[in-house]
């Protein structure tokens, strides 16, 4: 991790769930930043989008299982805010857990 | 047959006097709240019906819909260059739509369907065309279209549409997973067919091979009528006894228990006819949609009492604590455990006894829950006596403060655990003494007892719930558990499988506890059997000395059994 000042925060995320970038992930990823005081933005390859909006965070959809992207706060709260993203791409959105108990009940 | 034409709206006007911007833009204001309403409506009914995991689907598409920076872009070209609303939105979303199809592969461009969906469900308010046309047909009919959104796909009229292909579209696009939820049989993505098809032609929807058949031939055409009736007559065979008793032909009492994870699953088990919920799996709370924040004890309590109130007084429901750790963490505990060999290390009872405060949540709970209806608790992954006291003792210390606190509760809640270490099974006459009920778990059974990681696909061929040593075991707890008097069930995946039911039978099973897709065909196979002819069956299995020779020989008894072909569509 790579601290500018106190109040930006840059972190390097990655892709782990098998679907990818889509509908539900961007959801949860408004829902949390839209509780921060920070600006968050994702990039992805030419694609900057704000994670406030998901009309703007549309534009990752197709960044697929295992790509990169930059996730960047800037703000009073902005440690936080990444750590709280952050853990949802870790825990693949939620979904693969849901595959695998489905298909592996006990 | 019904083809729909669903390749846009006409625009009849582009532009708009510059005096007229204010009331476009407030027209487009409107367009959009009214628009909202009726996703989230949507969404509502869909969750209700279907589930929240579809539900979330229209959620998404709310959340795009009433988006500042949208609406902002959509403000532009009405100001800078007088476009009219419908135009505006066509432009807006029709580049958005494309981008992602250029930006993502092609598993992915499916996905600008979504952006399609909610731009003509806009531009649809706009011009006034409100009804939903396939909400309403007046004649059965299979739909055939270019592509079909998620939306128009929830809306279908259920009862006329017998099934949908399509040109476009993907077999995991939100398309297909609603038309799978709202089991309509469905063909997606197969390119294009519009072109050689009229309305009232003949054609064959064959959902479980992904097939269209145009203009079928006679002899085709009377196959494919065979199929049907048969299925027919297995599935109303199925469904019409399903909430009858599953009695053998010797006169046993089976009873058929659901496995669940979400609590609207229960209602699947109850029309299904289940017995009960043989488990409840309540890690969902923890993996679920929010996971920046651990689940409160008001989360737990209500989760619980749906499940316990669809199955009304008469039915137990069977809460395991959560089986967390290894694979399934939270994300506050992700930094904390560090394991070379997570498998064997903080995970299920382990973690809960460590982290007793999230422990204490859940089962104050569920013991809250427990005055709503019967329930069972079942403590995970157990591997010695002396953590089966520890957490029980932590349950009869919760009972007190509740007590105290003046919270009612049932006082009689039976604590049983899971048999899935090897261990367990081994010093189940220890067990038998002290815990009231028990739950063989194949799938971390086979795991342990074989050494192999079940993820590992290097060494997957290994792992067989049907292998001889897992019968062996199997077969003693059976035993024990049954000299004591203590119910016990199988909730792994070797007793959803119909070929293996005689086994388990034979080997002394009564409770089965299954995925609740099966339990109607696994009830109508046990009223099928003799328990004794059961019993030759497990006799002849626990001889032979491979997993291969056990499923062949299973395979072959079930077929003779049943004939083939009767085993339910999942």
């Amino acid at each position: 991790m790579e601290v500018n000042t106190q109040l930006q925060v840059t972190k390097t995320v990655k892709i782990t769930n098998k679907a990818g970038f889509h509908l539900r992930p961007m959801n949860q990823i408004v829902k949390v930043a839209e509780t921060a005081q920070s600006d968050v933005t994702l990039v992805y390859k030419s694609c900057r989008a704000d994670c406030k909006s998901s009309w703007d965070l549309l534009s990752l959809i197709g960044a697929e299982e295992g790509a990169e992207l930059t996730l960047c706060a800037e703000g009073s709260d902005a440690a936080e805010v990444v750590d709280k993203i952050e853990a949802l791409f870790l825990q693949k959105f939620g979904e693969d857990e849901f595959e695998k108990t489905a298909s592996a009940p006990v | 047959m019904l083809i729909l034409d669903n390749s846009g709206c006409r625009l009849s006007r582009r532009f708009i006097d510059p005096h007229e911007v204010d009331s476009e833009i407030n027209r487009l204001k409107s367009a959009i709240q009214a628009t909202s309403d009726q996703i989230a409506q949507d969404r509502d009914s869909v969750t209700r019906e279907i589930g929240e995991e579809y539900g979330h689907i229209f959620g998404a598409h709310l959340s795009i819909l009433t988006d500042k920076k949208l609406l902002r872009d959509l403000e532009e070209p009405i100001r800078q260059h007088n476009y009219s609303a419908e135009y505006a939105v066509t432009e807006v979303f029709d580049r958005q739509a494309d981008m992602l199809r250029r930006v993502a592969g092609t598993l992915y461009s499916e996905r600008a369907n979504d952006v399609v969906d909610i731009k003509v469900r806009l531009l649809r308010q706009l011009m006034g065309v409100h009804q939903n046309s396939l909400a309403h047909l007046d004649r059965p009919v299979i739909l055939l279209a270019a592509s079909l959104t998620p939306s128009e796909t929830s809306n279908l009229d259920r009862d006329n549409v017998l099934g949908f292909a399509t040109e476009e579209g993907a077999r995991g696009s939100h398309t297909a997973i609603v038309a799978s939820a709202l089991q309509i049989p469905a063909v997606l993505g197969i390119g294009r067919f519009l072109a050689d098809v009229q309305e009232g032609d003949r054609v064959i929807l064959d959902g479980d091979k992904g097939l269209l058949i145009l203009n079928p031939d006679a002899e085709t055409t009377r196959k494919y009528q065979q199929i049907i009736d048969r299925q027919k007559s297995v599935s109303q065979r199925l469904f019409s006894r399903s909430s009858a008793p599953a009695i053998t032909q010797d006169g046993t009492e089976i009873q058929v228990f659901g496995n669940i994870e979400y609590h609207y699953e229960s209602r699947i088990c109850d029309i299904n006819g289940a017995a009960g919920i043989g488990l409840y799996r309540t890690e969902f709370l923890y993996l679920g949609a929010d996971l920046a924040s651990l689940p409160t004890e008001e989360d737990h309590f209500q989760a619980y009492r749906t499940v316990i109130e669809a199955m009304g007084p008469n039915r137990v429901t069977t809460i395991r604590t959560f089986d967390l750790g290894a694979d399934k963490l939270p994300s506050g505990l992700t930094t904390e455990i560090v394991e070379a060999n997570p498998f064997m290390g903080v995970r299920s009872i382990r973690l809960s006894l460590k982290y007793q405060d999230m422990f204490r949540k859940q089962l104050r709970a569920i013991l809250r829950a427990s005055a709503f209806g019967p329930i069972r608790i079942m403590f995970p992954l157990v591997s010695t006596i002396l953590e089966f006291r520890n957490a029980k003792s932590i349950f009869l210390d919760v009972c007190e403060e509740l007590d105290e606190a003046g919270v009612p509760f049932d006082h009689s809640i039976p604590i049983g655990m899971m048999l899935e270490v090897p261990a367990s099974i081994i010093m189940i006459h220890t067990f038998v003494k002290e815990v009231d009920f028990f739950s063989i778990g194949t799938n971390d059974l086979t795991q342990y007892s074989l050494a192999v990681d079940r993820g590992n696909k290097g060494v997957d061929f290994l792992y067989n719930s049907e292998d001889p040593a897992i019968l062996q075991l199997v077969h003693r707890a059976i035993q024990v558990a049954t000299m004591y008097d203590k119910p016990i069930s199988i909730c792994g995946q070797i007793s959803s499988d119909p070929n293996n039911t005689m086994l388990l039978i034979g080997l002394g099973l009564r409770h089965f506890s299954v995925a609740p897709g099966v339990i109607p065909v696994i009830k109508d196979l046990c009223r099928n059997v003799t328990v004794k002819e059961c019993e030759e069956v497990a006799k002849k299995a626990l001889f032979m000395e491979t997993a291969r020779d056990i499923r062949n020989y299973l395979r072959l008894e079930t077929d003779k059994k049943l004939g083939t072909g009767w085993t339910a569509e999942e």
